[in-house]
């Protein structure tokens, strides 16, 4: 945006723009930091879609929250009452298996069909993450080759 | 040759790697990461750089094999872990990514907003057709809060 703008006024001007080189450094930086949520929301835009189309009228997100943790969460509206609904599961990684958190439900260690999915869920969403927001190699965590 | 011989990075043969909980070291030729019982290291460093090839190696590893039951909690952690390291680096650094971070998160947030939309609207129908119903709560989650 800021180097469009020197470009602008250079097109107008037919002369190249001569900018103090505080002003430019200032102009050229990243607009803002971005917060841990700024992050979280934008890797959830890609793992929302890991499980296939969402159905109209439900809201779902899923992210890695952090080392350990993975959120699954949806929102949708009861067909009867009409009034929202939500559920969060939490997903905590330990070393020797995966527990599933929820509200007043007892912890459930994860196995089966239920295990192998989120394996699958959470290999996908780094490898897509990795690509698609952060521009690197899954492999190696190398910046990607601008095409 | 592996990696560990050719990339100059011989000095981690044999030297404890910690990925996940769990800590591995190189104590063959044929190069292949061996569990370590922790309880027998000392002065061990995880965070040490010198460590980080072979957590890459092993992060490469679990990606090449298919998943067992055993190995989807630590490639969870193992992958969780480097998305905490690529956000820390994003946050920390002012990176040509944040363009690409911006358009990402520009479209995320016209999508939600769409979202928003169609919620009114839908809101605005029912109360139109059901005055006597009681309104739902919306939700609050972090999900729906702006920075």
């Amino acid at each position: 945006m800021s180097s469009m703008f020197l470009k602008t006024i250079q097109l107008f001007t037919g002369e190249p723009v001569a900018v103090n080189p505080k002003l430019k450094e200032a102009f050229l930086k990243p607009k803002k930091k971005y917060s841990d949520r700024d992050l979280l929301r934008m890797e959830s835009a890609v793992g929302r879609h890991l499980f296939g189309p969402i159905p109209d009228g439900v809201t779902r997100e899923f992210f890695c929250l952090d080392d350990r943790t993975w959120i699954w969460y949806e929102q949708w509206k009861d067909a009867e009452t009409l009034e929202l609904r939500e559920r969060t599961i939490r997903y905590e990684v330990h070393s020797k298996g995966v527990i599933k958190i929820q509200e007043d439900q007892p912890y459930v260690v994860l196995e089966g069909d239920e295990l192998k999915n989120f394996g699958i869920a959470t290999r996908l969403y780094y490898e897509h993450v990795m690509r698609d927001v952060y521009r690197r190699d899954p492999m190696t965590g190398h910046a990607l080759e601008a095409a | 040759m592996s990696d560990l011989h050719g990339g100059g990075h011989r000095e981690t043969f044999g030297t404890p790697v910690m990925v996940h909980d769990r800590v591995f070291t190189v104590t063959d030729e044929g190069m292949s990461l061996q569990p370590v019982d922790p309880s027998r290291l000392r002065e061990f460093d995880p965070l040490d750089p010198k460590y980080e090839r072979l957590r890459v190696l092993r992060l490469q590893e679990l990606l090449a094999s298919p998943q067992t039951d055993e190995t989807i909690p630590e490639l969870a952690g193992l992958s969780a872990g480097v998305i905490q390291d690529v956000r820390r680096e994003i946050q920390a650094g002012a990176t040509t990514q944040a363009d690409i971070l911006e358009a990402e998160k520009e479209r995320v947030e016209a999508e939600k907003e769409q979202a928003r939309a169609e919620q009114a609207d839908a809101e605005r129908r029912r109360d139109a057709g059901l005055a006597e119903e009681k309104i739902p709560t919306m939700n609050t989650s972090w999900l729906a809060e702006r920075n």
